[in-house]
């Protein structure tokens, strides 16, 4: 139990770290790099809600990561909302939409919830192309002003950083209490067992839809940051293949780990940062990679480094213990 | 307590549940044998709402049950063991008892029910920060018993709870159950083992066919070998 809460602090300790550390980035290149990657990462803790936690799939992530770019692009530049407002309603549409989006499909599963969610990621895609007057189409919405915190502007892309980063650990902050209370305890019984959940008296489709809603509201606020950050949105970001790369990164990482959304963004982050220097082949390498990932560590990069850093410290000679219910001849 | 009328269920188009009666008083312990495929796990998961009914009425305390999501069923206080354990593998011993309990903190203390679950099944205290999937078969059906239990029932469903264990560790389950009867708690027992399952209750109830068949409040030795030549073909 003392380690636990040494594991906590201490990741509390590199959170506010790293936000320090943050504002004194000054290569711009790096600043870029990393806060697409801090905005990535958020997408893939709120995936990870439903495939990790809860053991629900959504392929149409980039659908809530849409709604809540366009909510803050729309709300600032048309209607001149503060743009912390807008951030708000961001986290609220996306969530609301999650839980529209859950009421027909948390009665689904595996493939035919893939397939529903898939859809519903294509719809809002088409939805922003489509609906000129509103979206301005394909051109996309310019203009989003830089938020401004305690009269410090985020235009400056170190301050920016700061504040993603900041945004993600308390994100991960909460996403870690959530799991560790009663309704977290219910999601993993869910994704085990949903008749055993069932019968233990959970709840199974009010669960299934707070874990819709709430990561549909993380998922927004990825797309606020977005939004907020590159100051102009359009359609083509919030496709199906952002979708799959977010729940790649999740499960490549380690689903239904805290740490494994995190750690799978930095390393795909790397990766394909790295592979600019192989221009035609980069592609044909990142999906190499991922395949030799895939077969390499099924289970996701996290849980196997921390089952094989366990093997190490682990003496060799382990006494076995003898059943309590054989008896002794 | 429970009584259950012409009660119709099946899946697709088999019918298993062809009219059944019975009933359950309180503060007895009920037995339901009967071979395999006769209907009796069919009926537990009827009564708890996991199968639709096709007719007939499942009564608890004067309400009716087939109205009743199965999740609400903790929170009415019948609790349902079903068969083949269904323990949360990846989740503690601890944790197993705690998902049961949050549907009915409102009702009970839940550190006086855990003490009383652990008390009853010791070797579950020995082993509460243990995975559930690493305890062995004994130890899995009474972790499944005491999150049955935990939640305070009123009337405990248990179903095949001797199955696939050695006969010395069903002795100390049924020893448990009989001591869970002893504290107050009304118990509708499914068994195919005969003998256990007879030391135990107060009546029985043979089923064959989706229907009850035979009944009888005299468990003795002479009612339990014409039960088992005339229905269990053993």
């Amino acid at each position: 139990m003392n380690l636990q809460r040494l594991k906590f602090w201490s990741a509390i300790l590199l959170g506010l770290g790293s936000v320090l550390a943050s504002l004194y980035v000054q290569n711009m290149y790096l600043l870029n790099v990393i806060i697409l990657a801090v905005i990535s990462a958020i997408l893939a803790v709120s995936v990870n809600l439903l495939v990790g936690y809860t053991g629900q799939i959504s392929l149409g992530h980039a659908g809530f990561y849409g709604i809540g770019a366009y909510t803050v692009a729309l709300l600032t530049t048309r209607w001149h909302w503060s743009i912390w407002l807008s951030f708000l309603a961001a986290f609220g549409l996306s969530g609301l939409m999650g839980l529209v989006l859950g009421l027909p499909t948390t009665r689904l599963r595996g493939h035919f919830l893939g397939i529903a969610t898939l859809g519903f990621g294509v719809i809002v895609n088409v939805v922003l192309n489509n609906w000129t007057s509103l979206t301005n189409g394909p051109v996309g919405v310019r203009g989003i002003p830089a938020p401004a915190l305690f009269g410090i502007s985020l235009e400056y892309k170190n301050f920016f950083l700061g504040f993603a980063l900041a945004c993600l650990f308390v994100i991960v902050l909460l996403v870690y209490l959530v799991v560790n209370s009663a309704v977290g305890r219910a999601w993993k019984c869910i994704r085990r067992d949903e008749i055993a959940a069932q019968v233990s008296g959970i709840n199974v489709y009010g669960y299934k839809l707070l874990a819709f809603a709430f990561s549909g509201g993380i998922a927004g606020i990825a797309g606020a940051l977005y939004a907020a950050f590159m100051t102009l949105v359009s359609p083509e970001t919030f496709d199906l293949n952002q979708s799959i790369t977010i729940v790649t990164t999740t499960i490549l990482g380690g689903a239904g780990t805290l740490v494994g959304p995190l750690l799978g963004t930095g390393i795909l982050t790397l990766i394909s940062e790295w592979l600019r220097n192989f221009h035609e082949l980069r592609l044909v390498l990142y999906g190499l990679i991922l395949v030799l990932f895939i077969v390499v560590m099924p289970q996701g990069i996290y849980p196997f480094v921390k089952k094989h850093v366990q093997l190490w410290f682990t003496p060799r000679k382990v006494k076995i213990q003898r059943g309590s219910e054989g008896r002794h001849l | 307590m429970l009584e259950i009328e012409d009660l119709k269920s099946g899946y697709g188009e088999i019918m298993v549940l062809q009219g059944l009666n019975l009933v359950v008083n309180q503060g007895e312990i009920v037995g339901l044998l009967g071979a395999n495929g006769v209907g009796k796990t069919t009926l537990l998961n009827t009564i708890s709402g996991l199968i639709k009914s096709r007719g007939g009425t499942v009564s608890y305390l004067g309400q009716n049950l087939l109205r009743i999501a199965p999740t609400k069923l903790l929170s009415l206080g019948i609790a349902h063991v079903r068969q083949g354990r269904h323990i949360f593998a990846k989740m503690t011993v601890l944790e197993n008892l705690q998902v049961a309990l949050d549907s009915v903190r409102h009702r009970v203390n839940p550190q006086e029910r855990i003490e009383y679950g652990l008390q009853l099944f010791p070797k579950l205290k020995e082993r509460l920060h243990q995975q559930g999937g690493t305890l062995s078969g004994g130890e899995q059906q009474m972790l499944a018993i005491a999150r049955a239990l935990v939640t305070q029932p009123k009337l405990l469903m248990l179903d095949e709870p001797s199955m696939g264990l050695a006969p010395i560790v069903v002795q100390g389950v049924f020893t448990a159950i009989r001591q869970i009867a002893q504290d107050g708690t009304t118990i509708l027992l499914v068994e195919q083992n005969a003998v256990a399952a007879s030391d135990l209750v107060d009546r029985l109830y043979v089923m064959d066919m989706g229907k009850i068949v035979y009944e009888t409040a005299q468990v003795n030795e002479q009612e339990l070998e014409k039960i088992k030549d005339v229905y269990l073909g053993a």
